[in-house]
């Protein structure tokens, strides 16, 4: 398949790809674009604007800044899940038939069948993820992260804390350590053992996209003019510098996201181009070389054979590794 | 990428902001805005971008400068901007009791936001009828709502004669002798003495030629005198907010000002509200402006002097424990 490229029509604030292939974009205007192929249908869900988006097995899961949540079936058709009108749904997580939901200053848990659970804390909830296994959820908000179990109905979450505004959050692939995003340049983390705090500073800018690398054990970062990659192997990243992997020589990263079986992870930058690198040889590979706007959103296909982009000026593609994929190999053999 | 104008609608319950906000959302202007609020209710009009925001406020570490900013605001904002081409302007209403500075400190310390938006102005709602007995009480929240301001309109004028209006101008002014005061029944003042005054941009604050003191007056069509040595100070209580007007018409040293206003501000910026400069530094051909809130102040080259000019230096503070003569003291150590 050859690479496409459109103008999805306004901002684009999420992509994902559910298990069947189908991308989905939330964007600026309030439509969910699907993507099957070279072919695209508009769901004109509200007005305002849709903020997140995430896949569920075959489904969309969409969050707006209509306070509803929506589920986009296989055959496209909306179905609302929940509605809190005045919240924007900006934060969502998935775990198996599971949603959690960052509403105001809830985080709200939605169970395959339906029932709901909610989880309350001092401030606006800033970013949701579930630990690996789903029986444990972390919420970031002002002055920390709350973490939760799933099953008790009532509990005292484990607070983690550290000052100031934490905007998304992440937990590591074996569930050892807790990241957040900050307002002040920086990523904060905790090693759950023993609570102990790692400052990872150093950024031009937020550094709000961040993800686990499948392997080798890296948390790969936007907000500085290339890749910053933290070791989480071992006894964790302190006192080891990080690696710098790709740049341009100027613009920042914006967004990144991680293969999800190579050592590979991409960047979106600023610029609009687009890059990726080989988190093992260090080799970094143009994509595209840039556009109208800063790049919003970039998901890898399930299988990892497809990249997704999208801009702030509603640039939208999808680019075929397959090809690239090939070419590497050649190379290497 | 062009930014937002903000303007930020200030003032106590029942002043008549909103009254005020549902003009400037009803009235044909051909604008489009984007209006965030505390409450929702009191204004509901259909087809108009109104958020709700929960006043959260966090302290913000960059680098040596601590600062209080609006999460909230900055989250909002930040929201709205996937919607961009769908508003012109935003206002950011905030409750009666909120306090400003988190408000402005918002707009110059987070990037993201001083890319997309720039603040217009802070608006703040008086009504004229009670604002007497506010200050009487040495309201922190009246006062830091009118300290504050760039626009103040004076409301509910209809309930007061002119004696007593003067009085309340005169307690406005030497609370803030900056702001321009707007009298308005049922809050019916042209909006465009509201909206789009570029109050913190520096390149209208550069063509000025000198700052508006408590000397100026009110209408500011009356012959200036800038007296040698001139300053002055009103305290309104012992512990409220005082203005204190400096000025020299000696040319300053940049390279002592500039430690000096560092070190003031470092050290005292939490009291300090607001500042503005209007400067006489020695070598230069232009005069230099500046403005600041709290800690934070942005400066840059002004109108040229003109040959044959009386050249003077002009600075405005308003805050609280202003030491009006140790500042004079201080002001004057940077003459060159």
């Amino acid at each position: 398949m050859a690479d496409l490229t459109w103008q999805a029509g306004a901002h684009v604030a999420a992509l994902a790809f559910d298990a069947g292939g189908r991308l989905g974009l939330a964007l600026g205007d309030g439509r969910v674009q699907i993507v099957r192929g070279d072919k695209r249908i508009d769901l004109a869900c509200q007005d305002g604007a849709m903020s997140a988006l995430v896949a569920q097995g075959p489904d969309l899961i969409a969050g707006g800044d209509d306070g509803r949540l929506r589920r986009i079936a296989a055959d496209d058709s909306p179905a609302e899940i929940a509605a809190w009108p005045g919240q924007w749904i900006e934060h969502l997580a998935v775990d198996g038939g599971r949603v959690l939901a960052g509403v105001g200053k809830r985080a709200v848990l939605i169970e395959a069948d339906g029932r709901q659970k909610s989880f309350l804390h001092p401030s606006t909830v800033g970013g949701v993820a579930f630990f690996p296994g789903g029986k444990r959820v972390a919420v970031a908000h002002y002055g920390g992260v709350s973490l939760w179990w799933t099953k008790p109905e009532t509990q005292e979450p484990k607070r983690l804390a550290w000052k100031g505004s934490h905007l998304a959050v992440a937990v590591s692939p074996d569930g050892k350590y807790v990241v957040t995003a900050m307002q002040e340049n920086a990523l904060h983390g905790w090693r759950l053992a023993d609570a102990q705090d790692m400052r990872m500073s150093g950024y031009a800018a937020k550094p709000r996209s961040f993800a686990f690398a499948a392997r080798p054990n890296l948390l790969v970062t936007s907000g500085a003019d290339v890749i910053v990659a933290w070791p989480f192997s071992g006894p964790g990243p302190m006192g080891k510098p990080p690696l710098e992997l790709g740049g341009l020589g100027g613009p920042l990263v914006m967004r990144v996201a991680c293969h999800p079986s190579q050592p590979i992870a991409a960047a979106g930058y600023e610029s609009g181009a687009i890059q990726l690198v080989d988190l093992a040889g260090r080799r970094g590979v143009g994509l595209r070389e840039g556009g109208e706007a800063p790049i919003t959103a970039l998901a890898f296909s399930p299988g990892g054979e497809r990249l997704a982009f999208g801009s702030d000026a509603g640039e939208a593609g999808l680019i075929d590794l397959a090809a690239l994929a090939l070419d590497a190999k050649r190379q290497t053999v | 990428m062009s930014q937002v104008p903000v303007t930020v609608l200030t003032g106590y319950l029942g002043a008549g902001k909103t009254t005020l906000l549902n003009r400037i959302l009803t009235e044909p202007h051909g604008k489009r805005y984007a209006v965030i609020v505390n409450e929702f209710g009191e204004i509901g009009i259909d087809g108009q971008l109104v958020v709700g925001a929960d006043e959260e406020v966090f302290e913000m570490n960059n680098g040596c400068i601590c600062c209080t900013v609006r999460g909230d605001l900055i989250r909002v904002i930040q929201g709205l901007m996937r919607r961009k081409g769908k508003f012109d302007a935003i206002v950011v209403e905030t409750t009666g009791l909120a306090d400003p500075g988190p408000v402005a400190q918002t707009f110059f310390a987070d990037d993201e936001i001083k890319r997309a938006t720039r603040l217009d102005a802070v608006v703040t709602v008086v009504d004229a009828y009670h604002i007497g007995r506010r200050l009487d009480e040495a309201s922190r929240e009246a006062e830091e709502q009118i300290a504050f301001a760039d626009v103040i309109v004076l409301n509910k004028t209809d309930l007061m004669d002119e004696a007593g209006l003067r009085r309340v101008e005169q307690r406005i002014h030497r609370l803030n002798p900056q702001a321009r005061v707007h009298r308005a029944a049922r809050a019916q003042v042209p909006l465009d003495a509201i909206l789009d005054r570029g109050a913190f941009d520096l390149a209208r604050l550069a063509v000025e030629t000198h700052v508006h003191d408590e000397h100026c007056g009110h209408d500011h069509d009356h012959e200036h005198e800038h007296h040698h040595h001139d300053h002055g100070h009103d305290h309104i209580a012992a512990a409220g907010i005082a203005s204190v007007s400096l000025s020299l018409d000696r040319p300053l040293d940049g390279d002592k000002f500039r430690p000096w206003l560092q070190s003031l501000l470092a050290t005292q910026g939490q009291d300090i509200l607001r500042s503005k400069g209007i400067l006489d530094l020695k070598g230069q051909d232009r005069r230099f402006v500046f403005q600041g809130v709290h800690m934070m102040t942005d400066g840059a080259p002004g109108q040229p002097w003109q040959p044959g000019e009386k050249r003077h230096s002009q600075m405005v503070f308003i805050g609280r424990k202003l030491d009006g003569e140790k500042l004079r003291q201080g002001f004057e150590s940077c003459a060159a």
